[in-house]
């Protein structure tokens, strides 16, 4: 009998053990509410996001405003965003805060709907009526930004920070109110679905063509673009005309090989989700969670030096 | 008797009768591959069908111009005993398959090049843009036509393909219509 209990104890704390070594799981965690990504050194384990800062001092400080992207088309997302978003990009900010102290501010838009509640994926043929998801994003996005100019930043001072949809609309709202933003820095812009899905979503692509065409008519803005060549979403041909817009920069981030992404001959890793282990990026859309966006740093810091002037 | 080149009195002569099997065999994968792209959710696998669509239309696209270049130099095979209302509707059928074979994958080099997109042959070629301005609105017009235009294809393929068979079944190939179009010569 003493042996069983002996077994039984053992096996128990064996597997406490273990799991006192996945004390990383803290990292992959979801976030649930926008607040200002804070952070002690590069190392993205000793990452919070606080709701609100007691002591704001905005005194010659730069904000930059991250909006990541949305889940459903017209719909609530459950989760904001994770902490593996930030694991890497966590370095970046760092290397800008050195440069110059400044404030990163996490916008959620996972609890903005639209007024119709259109199901994902789906085609809907006539028009919109009331304001979808996707304006409503905008809205709150300019909101936040005359909330910050009362709180004492300038308009010179802010900058938009976007992946996917986040990063379209911080694009398009550049181009809308150039003057309200210093500069926008958007890493694989995309919204409304890829071009090619014309017959699975005919009005949302009129919803891109409206947004394209207005970036367009803008004849400047500043702005830093990452685009990955082989993206499902939006890719490196399909975004094209971006490349017309002064003041605005391309980038086209590495080629997929054999279903990775490699850079030096070893493939790019992000923090998954549900495991503490690596996994690989299979998609390029989601390059900036991987170390391997650190082969780009230096185009961002050096595109932020000459704005910070 | 060994088939020529050139056609004559009983055979369509080899260039002719080499591209009609490589269009049919083509077509057949555009038709498949273009309705399953056509219900297809996106994906890194529908981006490559789409390139794969895209290749072999083009590839289509110059046998076709060629094709229609042959047919005029190309002596055709007559039959005299063929009742008139036959020599009619093939004449109408060949014509509706020639539009066809011409228009619906130029309405697809269009679309690309309206939405200013590339196309990349077999991965090897770019096909380079003619067409300056850029039109979204006129390229959705466009993928719509060429989407029913391909589905009224299939229909004539369909009865392009009962018509032979017809010949060769029902009647027994008794106008010789159906040998004309084989690598094996008649006696």
């Amino acid at each position: 009998m003493r042996k069983y209990f002996c077994l039984t104890f053992l096996l128990l704390f064996s597997y406490q053990l273990k799991a006192e070594k996945t004390i990383d799981n803290v990292y992959s965690q979801e976030i649930f509410e926008s607040g200002y990504i804070s952070f002690i050194d590069k190392d993205f384990k000793n990452l919070t996001v606080i709701k609100e800062l007691k002591n704001l001092n905005t005194e010659n400080k730069f904000l930059f405003i991250y909006t990541p992207g949305s889940l459903n088309d017209d719909r609530k997302d459950i989760i904001c965003s994770t902490y593996n978003e930030f694991a890497y990009l966590n370095e970046i900010f760092f290397q800008i805060n050195q440069i110059n102290k400044s404030y990163f501010y996490l916008n959620c838009t996972n609890l903005i709907e639209g007024d119709m509640l259109i199901p994902n994926g789906s085609n809907f043929p006539y028009i919109y009526q009331g304001d979808s998801k996707h304006e409503k994003i905008r809205t709150e996005l300019l909101k936040l930004i005359d909330n910050f100019n009362k709180l004492g930043f300038n308009n010179e001072k802010i900058f938009l920070v976007g992946h996917s949809c986040g990063a379209w609309h911080s694009l398009l709202l550049g181009s809308l109110h150039p003057d309200k933003i210093n500069s926008v820095i958007a890493f694989s812009p995309s919204c409304y679905g890829p071009r090619y899905l014309y017959f699975q979503r005919r009005a949302f692509l009129k919803y891109r063509q409206n947004d394209k065409n207005t970036m367009r008519k803008n004849k400047y803005l500043s702005s830093l673009v990452f685009v990955s060549p082989n993206d499902p979403r939006e890719n490196y041909l399909t975004l094209k005309w971006l490349k017309r817009i002064k003041g605005l920069k391309l980038i086209k981030t590495m080629e997929r090989k054999n279903n990775f992404y490699y850079l030096n001959d070893q493939i790019c890793k992000f923090h998954s989700e549900l495991d503490v282990k690596e996994e690989p990026i299979f998609d390029g859309h989601n390059l900036h969670f991987s170390k391997c966006f650190d082969y780009y740093s230096e185009d961002i810091i050096e595109f932020l030096k000459a704005k910070f002037n | 008797m060994q088939i020529k080149l050139k056609g004559n009195q009983n055979s369509w002569g080899l260039v002719a009768i080499f591209s009609h099997w490589i269009i049919a065999f083509l077509l057949l994968i555009q038709f498949t591959s273009g309705i399953r792209l056509s219900t297809m959710n996106f994906s890194y696998s529908k981006l490559e069908l789409i390139d794969f669509h895209q290749s072999i239309g083009s590839v289509i696209m110059i046998f076709v111009f060629f094709r229609i270049i042959w047919r005029f130099y190309n002596s055709k095979p007559f039959n005299r005993e063929l009742p008139n209302y036959h020599l009619k509707l093939s004449k109408i059928t060949h014509l509706v398959l020639y539009f066809l074979l011409f228009s619906v994958p130029l309405l697809g080099l269009l679309y690309n090049w309206l939405s200013d997109m590339d196309i990349i042959i077999f991965g090897l070629i770019t096909v380079p843009n003619i067409i300056i301005f850029e039109n979204e609105d006129l390229a959705d017009i466009l993928i719509e036509i060429h989407f029913y235009l391909a589905i009224f294809f299939i229909f004539i393929v369909i009865v392009h393909f009962f018509a032979a068979l017809y010949h060769l079944i029902i009647i027994k190939d008794r106008y010789k219509i159906f040998y004309r179009m084989r690598f094996k010569s008649i006696k």
